[in-house]
C-alpha cells in the first residue's frame, strides 16, 4: 500500500455500500476511543509533515503499547484518516528508516462530507458541495485565528450544520430534520 | 261593487316584476358561477402545482431512496442511543449502525478539524 493511499474519494461515492461506511466507522471506533486519541494528538501536534510523530512518541503520548498503537494507527491509516511518511535513520545501530504518522486534514474534510451526504442520502454533487462548504468554513476559520477573532467549536460546528442544512435545502426538505435531530 | 286594480296583479306586470326580481338572482347565479369557475381554475392550478410538488419530492424522495441503502441498508436500525456507548461500539464491530453513531462520529472529526485548525 503506497503512503499516500487514499482509498475514500468522492469521486466513487457511487461505488460505496454499507460495508465501506462500516469500515469507516470500525477504523474510528475502539472501546477506549484511543483511536480518537491518536486523531486528537496528531490534530494538535502534527498535522503536517515536518511535525509528523513517531511510533514511539504516539504510544508514549497515548498510554498504550507501541503493539496495540499500531494497530490502531493502522486502522486510520487504511482509510486515509492519518498518513504515513518513511525517512532514512542515521547511525549505525537499529532500524534503517523511521515511520511517522500525521493527521490527513484534507482527507479528513473528505470523509467528513461522504458521510454527512451519505447520512442524508444525498448524491455525489451533493457531497462535493458539501466539501467545498467545509473546505470555505475551515480556512475561513483559519484566516480568522490567525488574526486573533475567537471562533469556538461550537460556531465551527453550527456553521458547518447551517452549510449541510443549505445544501440539503435544495435538495428535500424532510431531510433537514435529520440533520438536527 | 267596487273593483280594485292593483297594477302589480295585472299579469303582464307580474311578469315584469318577475323578471325584475329574478334578474338578481341570474346574476348572482351567473356571478356564483363565474366564482365557482374561477375558483376551479385556481384549484385546478393549485392542483397542478401541488401535483408538481408531489412529483418532485417522489423524485427526491425516490432518489433518496436510490442513496439512502448505501449507507444504511434495506432498514435502518433503531436508535440505539438509549442502550449506550458499549453498545454501539460492540454494533459496530459487528457491522451495523445507525444514525446516532454516526452523528457522534460527525461531531467527533469536527472537534479534529477544529483542534488542527486551532493549533495552527
Amino acid at each position: 500500500m503506497p503512503d499516500d493511499f487514499k482509498p475514500y474519494s468522492i469521486d466513487d461515492y457511487d461505488k460505496f455500500g454499507m460495508e465501506d461506511y462500516s469500515v469507516i466507522l470500525k477504523a474510528f471506533t475502539d472501546q477506549n476511543n484511543k483511536r480518537l486519541q491518536i486523531m486528537r494528538y496528531l490534530a494538535k501536534e502534527a498535522k503536517d509533515e515536518q511535525s509528523a510523530k513517531e511510533r514511539v512518541e504516539i504510544a508514549n503520548r497515548i498510554g498504550v503499547s507501541v503493539v496495540d498503537t499500531l494497530e490502531h494507527r493502522n486502522a486510520l491509516r487504511n482509510i486515509g484518516a492519518i498518513r504515513q511518511i518513511r525517512s532514512e535513520r542515521r547511525g549505525d545501530r537499529g532500524p534503517k528508516e523511521r515511520i511517522k504518522y500525521y493527521l490527513a486534514v484534507e482527507d479528513l474534510i473528505e470523509i467528513l462530507s461522504l458521510l454527512n451526504a451519505a447520512m442524508l442520502g444525498l448524491d455525489k454533487n451533493a457531497a462535493k458541495r458539501i466539501k467545498q462548504a467545509i473546505t470555505k468554513i475551515f480556512n475561513r476559520s483559519r484566516h480568522k485565528i490567525r488574526y486573533g477573532i475567537y471562533s469556538s467549536i461550537f460556531e465551527m460546528q453550527e456553521q458547518i450544520l447551517d452549510a449541510i442544512t443549505n445544501i440539503t435545502h435544495s435538495y428535500t426538505q424532510t431531510q433537514k430534520d435529520i440533520i438536527k435531530w | 261593487m267596487r273593483n280594485y286594480y292593483y297594477s302589480w296583479f295585472y299579469p303582464a306586470s307580474i311578469a315584469d316584476i318577475a323578471s325584475k326580481a329574478f334578474r338578481p338572482f341570474t346574476d348572482y347565479a351567473i356571478s356564483g358561477l363565474n366564482i365557482a369557475q374561477n375558483n376551479m381554475d385556481a384549484y385546478i392550478d393549485m392542483s397542478k402545482t401541488y401535483s408538481g410538488l408531489v412529483e418532485d419530492n417522489m423524485n427526491e424522495t425516490t432518489q433518496i431512496a436510490q442513496h439512502t441503502p448505501n449507507m444504511f441498508g434495506a432498514i435502518p436500525k433503531a436508535s440505539i442511543t438509549a442502550n449506550g456507548i458499549g453498545n454501539a461500539v460492540s454494533d459496530v464491530e459487528d457491522g451495523e449502525y445507525d444514525l446516532s453513531v454516526l452523528k457522534k462520529l460527525r461531531a467527533d472529526l469536527t472537534e479534529i478539524l477544529h483542534i488542527a485548525l486551532s493549533s495552527a
